[in-house]
């Protein structure tokens, strides 16, 4: 347990950074979100038959390469500021720059973390309310409705390609909000993994780490 | 080097200060290189009085000294503190004087405690409805009797030297204010967890805390109890510590979003948390100094209220 004052700045700190976490990824989250659209804009409807493999073969690795960016960047912004703030004060207490560079830094900000995210660990997850696995079950539908019913029916392309468009905007709107609860995790459901939660963590980490030291 | 306790005019420390050598956390000046203690920061007298006779001071310090500093009598005082200690510090320092945390540990007279109280109070009474519209069991009955208890209490310490029984005074508001802290931090904690959050009434209760903690750390130091005061002040700074946890951006923006101007309401939330935060972890490192140097309590706190010259002193550490 370090003194008060220590103990506060700690918490400035943690507080500090979680805010400027909250903030950038909510600003750069429609980046995602554009660059998804994007895709499914482009989507060809030959994908709509069979869109758990568009969505495997080209949203999953776009959603990965982003966050683990974003986690990259994250990390060593705060990093940055871990030895600003905790290194200036290697004087009064048992913990050195290097300390910290080696036990906090190195211990909070591996890529580990990363892959316990439902699309990020690949494709071995089987969470039933995972990204993967949400954005598969529903992919028979549209597959049904365009292929067999609609069709059957006897209406003719222009049906046909006002119902693709429906789904297509559908798909949208369940990408992003997918993408937006992977990112920044859900208030109500804190426990589901999310970009937002895995960093939160790791800075909890640093802050626990801090708080344990002995008293000087 | 001024009186019985070794506090000295503060030109050195700005000095160092202006010079990037010492950075200010809360009421201590730090060395920026080694993160070490240097000083203690005091408000005296001259401070207090200044912000006590401002008619228009908002005591909580919710609003600080914006629209202060254009009442002409305030201008004309803050002119003598810039010349005292120099520049726009001087009013940073106001400006922290009149914040919810305030400068120092004691060093605000019991006469300005009262005013700063009194003052949140209004305010909370201007927020009955709110407070009615509150879930649970957070009624407005419970506020008022926290806030009447340690209203009383510092009046009891105000009046506790004219009385022949002015130590066993002194303790019972003590006590008083010991039990009033935990009741309020226990509202304030429940105000915070609220789905909905009232950031005028939490800000209120916050600065409420801030002024309560002070009223009883200075009836320890009064009471020359300066070993209970550090583990009082320790206690109280954990108990912030705890709300602390709750008040962070990204839990308090879904419990504001009901406000249009939610995010900067919730920064302020924030920013108010971290002072008081500040205040209070300055008092058991104050309190352990003043042990160590064998310093009576009482002593302290007159030497402060009595000076007249400087607004501020510093207590190298």
């Amino acid at each position: 347990m370090t003194n008060e004052i220590e103990r506060a700045l700690a918490l400035d700190w943690w507080a500090e950074q979680r805010a400027q976490v909250e903030e950038d990824l909510r600003k750069r989250l429609p980046d995602l979100l554009l660059q998804a659209r994007e895709a499914v804009a482009a989507m060809p409807m030959s994908a709509f038959v069979r869109r758990s493999k568009f969505h495997t073969e080209v949203i999953l690795p776009m959603a990965t390469e982003w966050v683990e960016a974003e986690h990259a960047r994250l990390s060593a912004a705060i990093g940055d500021t871990l030895l600003d703030i905790f290194g200036a004060n290697a004087g009064s207490h048992n913990w050195s720059t290097t300390d910290y560079a080696e036990v906090g830094l190195a211990a909070a900000f591996s890529a580990a973390p990363l892959a316990a995210l439902p699309f990020v660990g690949g494709l071995v997850v089987t969470a039933s309310t995972g990204f993967f696995a949400t954005s598969a079950s529903i992919a028979v539908v549209p597959a049904l409705a365009v292929g067999g019913g609609l069709v059957a029916l006897g209406y003719g392309g222009q049906v046909r390609g006002w119902t693709i468009e429906r789904l297509r905007e559908r798909y949208r709107v369940k990408v992003e909000a997918d993408l937006t609860l992977l990112v920044l995790g859900d208030a109500a459901r804190p426990q589901e993994p999310s970009l937002k939660g895995t960093i939160f963590a790791e800075l909890d980490g640093i802050l626990s780490t801090k708080l344990e030291e002995p008293p000087q | 080097m001024i009186g019985p306790i070794p506090f000295q005019i503060p030109t050195e420390f700005l000095a160092q200060y202006g010079a990037g050598e010492l950075v200010r956390y809360g009421a201590i000046l730090k060395s920026a290189e080694t993160g070490r203690i240097v000083a203690h920061l005091q408000q005296t007298g001259v401070l207090d009085q200044v912000l006590g006779v401002v008619s228009n001071f908002d005591p909580t310090g919710i609003t600080g000294l914006i629209g202060v500093v254009q009442n002409a009598q305030m201008s004309s005082k803050l002119s003598a503190l810039q010349s005292a200690v120099g520049g726009l510090e001087t009013l940073q320092l106001a400006s922290l004087a009149s914040s919810v945390a305030g400068i120092g540990v004691t060093a605000a007279s019991t006469a300005l405690i009262l005013l700063r109280l009194r003052g949140i109070e209004g305010q909370v009474s201007g927020l009955s409805d709110q407070i009615e519209a509150l879930s649970g069991e957070i009624k407005l009955q419970s506020i008022h009797k926290v806030f009447s208890d340690i209203a009383g209490a510092i009046e009891r310490i105000e009046l506790a030297e004219r009385r022949s029984d002015a130590d066993q005074t002194v303790q019972s508001a003590e006590d008083r204010l010991h039990y009033s802290f935990r009741e309020l931090s226990d509202i304030t904690g429940r105000v915070l967890l609220q789905d909905k959050v009232d950031a005028a009434l939490a800000r209120s209760l916050l600065a409420g805390l801030s002024v309560c903690s002070a009223a009883q750390v200075k009836s320890l130091y009064w009471l020359n109890e300066l070993e209970a005061a550090e583990i009082q002040a320790r206690r109280h700074y954990r108990r912030i510590e705890e709300l602390s946890y709750k008040v962070t951006l990204d839990q308090m923006q879904p419990r504001l979003a009901h406000l249009d101007n939610s995010d900067a309401v919730a920064l302020g939330l924030l920013r108010d948390v971290s002072e008081v935060r500040a205040r209070l972890a300055a008092v058991p490192s104050l309190s352990g100094h003043l042990r160590g140097m064998e310093c009576h309590g009482r002593a302290y706190l007159s030497q402060l209220e009595e000076q007249r010259e400087a607004p501020l002193l510093v207590l190298a550490a």
